[in-house]
């Protein structure tokens, strides 16, 4: 395992909010900077310090039950929102393409006249506002996902 | 959390400040001084000592600063004038408390 692996693995192990864990990753960097420059390799250090896992399980521990443990949790399912939010924009960019689609097949199937017409119409013009709609509320949907991660990732890399 | 690990706890934001008061150090050292200069800490884990000096750290009492250091990236700790006052204040308050347990615990013998 590289230095760089093994900071890794210790990052995605913590269970505290973002802006300590790069606090963290800059002194556990340090630690095993000095030790490599003490003539270790990483195989002695990971003996001597132990995984990355119980690295970080001993801050986790410290940090349990704390604020800080506590925003990581908000910000993770922040983060699931995000997700969860963008997939349903493309739900109903979906819902929008099937209803317009459908739309375009019954007024092409139209021609008829009298009051068969005005049927065909109220039924266009129903399937127009959900296909609309669908559309508008993918395109929030997709604009509110992409700009909360985007945030969430500036955040992350102010740090 | 044990009573022993309680005491350890309100102690080691001195112990902290002392050493980063010493010289400009960085984490792996105080950790490693605190594990060879004394029985109490030679268990200690990262865990311990680095959420106590980002405390520091937040409060105005230490900074830190990243250095390339022989061609190394290392992020040391400073301590600065209110860390030192304080500081001096922690260990006057440590030797009147000590002295005044040891006189409620009069001659107690185990």
């Amino acid at each position: 395992m590289s230095k760089e692996e093994y900071l890794d693995q210790v990052i995605k192990s913590l269970k505290v909010a973002d802006k300590i864990k790069y606090r963290i990753l800059s002194d556990i960097e340090t630690e095993l900077e000095c030790l490599l420059e003490e003539g270790m390799d990483m195989s002695e250090i990971i003996k001597l310090k132990g995984m990355p896992s119980s690295v970080a399980y001993s801050f986790n521990e410290a940090y349990s039950g704390t604020p800080i443990a506590r925003q990581y949790y908000n910000q993770k399912r922040y983060r699931d929102i995000s997700v969860v939010v963008i997939l349903l924009s493309f739900l109903f960019f979906i819902i929008s393409i099937v209803t317009g689609f459908v739309n375009f097949e019954s007024v092409i199937d139209g021609g008829c006249s009298g009051p068969t017409v005005i049927i065909e119409s109220s039924n266009y013009v129903l399937i127009s506002a959900i296909a609309i709609t669908s559309l508008v509320i993918g395109v929030i949907c997709l604009i509110v996902g992409v700009a909360s991660l985007f945030y969430h990732n500036k955040l992350r890399s102010k740090i | 959390m044990s009573i022993e690990q309680q005491f350890k706890k309100g102690s080691m934001d001195m112990i902290l400040l002392s050493l980063v008061n010493r010289r400009k150090t960085y984490g792996y050292e105080i950790l490693q001084t605190l594990k060879t200069s004394s029985n109490l800490f030679k268990n200690i884990k990262e865990g311990t000592i680095y959420p106590v000096l980002y405390r520091l750290e937040d409060d105005g009492l230490i900074i830190n600063n990243m250095e390339i250091v022989n061609g190394r990236k290392k992020k040391t700790y400073t301590i600065t004038e209110l860390g030192r006052s304080t500081l001096n204040d922690l260990i006057e308050f440590w030797r009147v408390y000590k002295l005044e347990i040891d006189k409620c615990l009069g001659d107690y013998n185990e």
